[in-house]
């Protein structure tokens, strides 16, 4: 497929926000002015979503800057909702047939703040692939797996959908030593060699004509069939040998996914383990302060019970003279004795206060009253004021210093509750879940490839001692022979160089690299890649990891990513954001190198920049 | 421009230069690699032209020769 043109973007229902941009026509480029959160982001990301993930794959898998996985659902609506994604972009066939497509991936749920690791409840991901108005349709993995096979979009996706965050993602590819493996692969992964299936095609259409020719000279039914045979286990192999090299590149493709998420993995379990120590620190601090205020309290608790005596004594004073005076004027020891009432009582056997006749067992009691005198030295106690001496304990302060320390008390109790539930904490630990996951996921697509790999790998061998033994048995091949062992040994030909120009392909891609910075920064700026030292830039000759400073890095990135992407268009992000002086000479390089440019550009991009690119801009606004 | 834009006098894209390049390059290896008759002839666009017998011939030739 060539001459792909992407035509329009439709968003719905994404976070509440509707927007469209419709791309100028084929020949022509595009530059949308969108402001800040208008969408230009969301675009990059909604594509690599729509197009890096086969719709059975796709939940949780929609990154928003620097949140994994991130929410698609509008978070402000309750009840069921809808996001829908259109893109419409036409492409030529081989025959020079131009088809339209459009895409569409309609993604039903609803928001629940409940619902981890995102707010998005997704109950189903719909995938549709209408070509040319309806004519042929494919739908969820067929779509993704038709869009793949004829356009590489999953490849690719990265690149020709470019933005900061990729841009910074290339520059630390080419800048860490350790991660020169991963981009030579990325490098490797991104070569195609279209001459060495053209020699295969040809040589097996060699073949088929050698079997034609044999199938309409013989007459022998048996010789027949068995040409018939080896035709079907030709196919059969020509099959085998494509499935393989797509699955080996998917292997390729998934191995390096989960390295670089293994170690996306790695950072934030670093981040959590900081984390966690920064917590750890924090919470035993709390802990040493809380056990303090804890000592504390016991200390001023015992320095009360300590001087109980003295305060308890002061404060009740008064009331202690106050029960002597009642117990002095009312009490059961009344002063004067009142002897005549006794005597009285005891002569008329009678109780003069309540009138009842007295039985033995009262007159002998009210004998001993009679005789119960209260001793002097009561008498003198209960005349005196009860005092001692003067205590300086405030038990009041010691109250106001004990409630002070529980406030105390209670404050580090919350922080240290409070570190255990930080939002950043569960945040980044949800985070680490869900790469989790996405690696046990690609673990297991790695593990089934590979067995297809190997299954297959076992088939071919069986094929071709097949396709040996049918050629030799059938007479009708013998004439032919010939040209049949020469097509062998061509194919083997080509498979050799189609391994040796692996080793070529770094080479090939730095210069294209090179010559594209050039272009863009002066001739006194060069690339290069090399398996020991990765992407470097080079000025006058001189080459490092650090040169060219932050733009002069950024355009590699750009050269890089036009390298790497396997289709025309290239879709870009905030495109001269931080590149300086050089804005010029890059709209240029974009023009004279990609048949449609589609840039969204904010509003202080636009001077020496986007009308090289296009004369008039488009303006886009958020719809709510 | 780059030099292979200039090289081809029209603006190509990015992929269609690492294509023309890889192409050339796969082309140079194969040439290289020992002057396969049937490869000589698909280079040569005479492969589907050529009948079997000539093909024959033509393989015939190379051996002796």
């Amino acid at each position: 497929m060539d001459n792909i043109h992407f035509d329009m973007i439709k968003v719905r229902g994404y976070r509440g926000r509707n927007f469209t941009l419709k791309m100028n026509p084929p020949g022509e480029h595009t530059v949308f002015v969108m402001d800040g959160n208008t969408g230009k982001t969301t675009v990059i990301e909604l594509l690599r979503w729509c197009f890096g993930y086969p719709a059975n794959e796709a939940k949780g898998k929609f990154n928003h800057m620097w949140i994994i996985p991130a929410h698609v659902l509008d978070e402000s609506k309750t009840g069921p909702q809808i996001c829908e994604i259109t893109i419409h972009f036409k492409a030529t066939d081989n025959q020079g047939n131009q088809h339209f497509y459009q895409f569409k991936r309609v993604t039903e749920g609803e928001s629940d703040f409940n619902n981890k690791p995102t707010t998005d409840r997704i109950s189903k991901i719909y995938d549709t692939l209408e070509i040319d108005h309806g004519k042929r349709k494919f739908e969820n993995e067929q779509a993704y797996a038709f869009l793949n096979a004829q356009f590489r979009f999953n490849e690719c996706v990265d690149y020709f959908c470019f933005d900061g965050e990729k841009a910074r993602e290339v520059m630390q590819l080419s800048s860490n030593s350790e991660k020169i493996a991963d981009l030579l692969l990325l490098v490797n992964q991104r070569a195609t060699h279209p001459r060495i299936e053209e020699y295969k095609q040809k040589l097996n259409g060699l073949r088929a004509r050698v079997l034609q020719e044999a199938n309409a000279k013989i007459t022998d039914h048996a010789l027949k069939i068995s040409i018939g045979k080896l035709n079907a286990k030709i196919v059969d192999l020509a099959r085998l040998e494509t499935e393989l090299g797509n699955i080996s590149s998917d292997i390729a493709v998934c191995s390096l996914a989960q390295k670089q998420l293994r170690e996306k993995a790695k950072e934030v379990q670093d981040k959590i383990t900081a984390a966690k120590a920064t917590a750890l620190v924090k919470r035993s601090e709390y802990e040493v302060k809380k056990n303090n205020a804890t000592t504390k309290i016991g200390e001023t608790r015992n320095s009360i019970y300590a001087e109980i005596l003295d305060w308890v004594s002061t404060d009740t004073i008064p009331t202690i003279n106050q029960i002597k005076t009642v117990i002095k004027e009312k009490g059961k020891l009344p002063e004067p004795y009142r002897k005549d009432l006794v005597q009285n009582c005891i002569r008329n056997k009678r109780c003069e206060i309540c009138g009842r006749p007295l039985d033995k067992q009262s007159e002998e009691r009210i004998k001993k009253l009679e005789r119960q005198v209260a001793p002097h030295n009561v008498h003198v106690f209960l005349s005196s004021d009860f005092s001692v001496n003067p205590s300086t304990f405030d038990s009041g302060e010691q109250y106001n210093i004990i409630k002070k320390l529980i406030n105390e008390y209670n404050l580090f109790d919350n922080r240290i509750k409070n570190i255990k539930l930080s939002a950043e904490d569960a945040l980044l630990i949800s985070q680490k879940e869900t790469l989790d996951q996405q690696i046990l996921d690609l673990n297991t697509k790695i593990s089934d490839l590979q067995r297809d790999e190997t299954d297959r790998k076992e088939w071919k061998a069986q094929l071709k001692r097949e396709i040996q033994e049918l050629e030799e048995k059938n007479a009708a091949l013998k004439e032919n022979k010939i040209i049949l062992d020469k097509i062998k040994e061509s194919i083997t030909v080509v498979e050799t160089a189609g391994e040796k120009i692996k080793s070529k392909t770094i080479d090939i891609i730095g210069n294209v690299i090179s010559e594209n910075v050039t272009s863009i920064l002066g001739p006194k700026f060069t690339a290069k890649i090399s398996e020991t030292e990765g992407l470097m830039l080079g000025e006058n000759g001189f080459y490092s990891r650090e040169r060219g400073g932050y733009s002069g890095r950024l355009i590699l990135s750009y050269c890089f990513a036009e390298a790497m992407t396997l289709i025309d268009p290239i879709i870009v992000d905030t495109p001269s954001g931080n590149i300086g002086g050089q804005r010029e000479q890059l709209a240029r390089h974009l023009c004279a190198n990609h048949k449609q440019i589609i840039l969204m550009c904010l509003p202080t991009e636009i001077q020496n920049f986007a009308p090289i690119v296009s004369p008039s801009t488009i303006e886009i606004e958020n719809q709510e | 421009m780059c030099e292979i834009n200039s090289k081809k006098k029209k603006p190509i894209s990015i992929q269609d230069q690492i294509e023309q390049v890889m192409n050339e390059e796969f082309e140079k290896m194969i040439v290289e690699s020992g002057n396969d008759p049937l490869l000589k002839l698909i280079r040569e666009g005479k492969i589907d032209s050529l009948t079997l017998e000539q093909i024959k011939a033509h393989l015939k030739g190379e051996t002796n020769g």
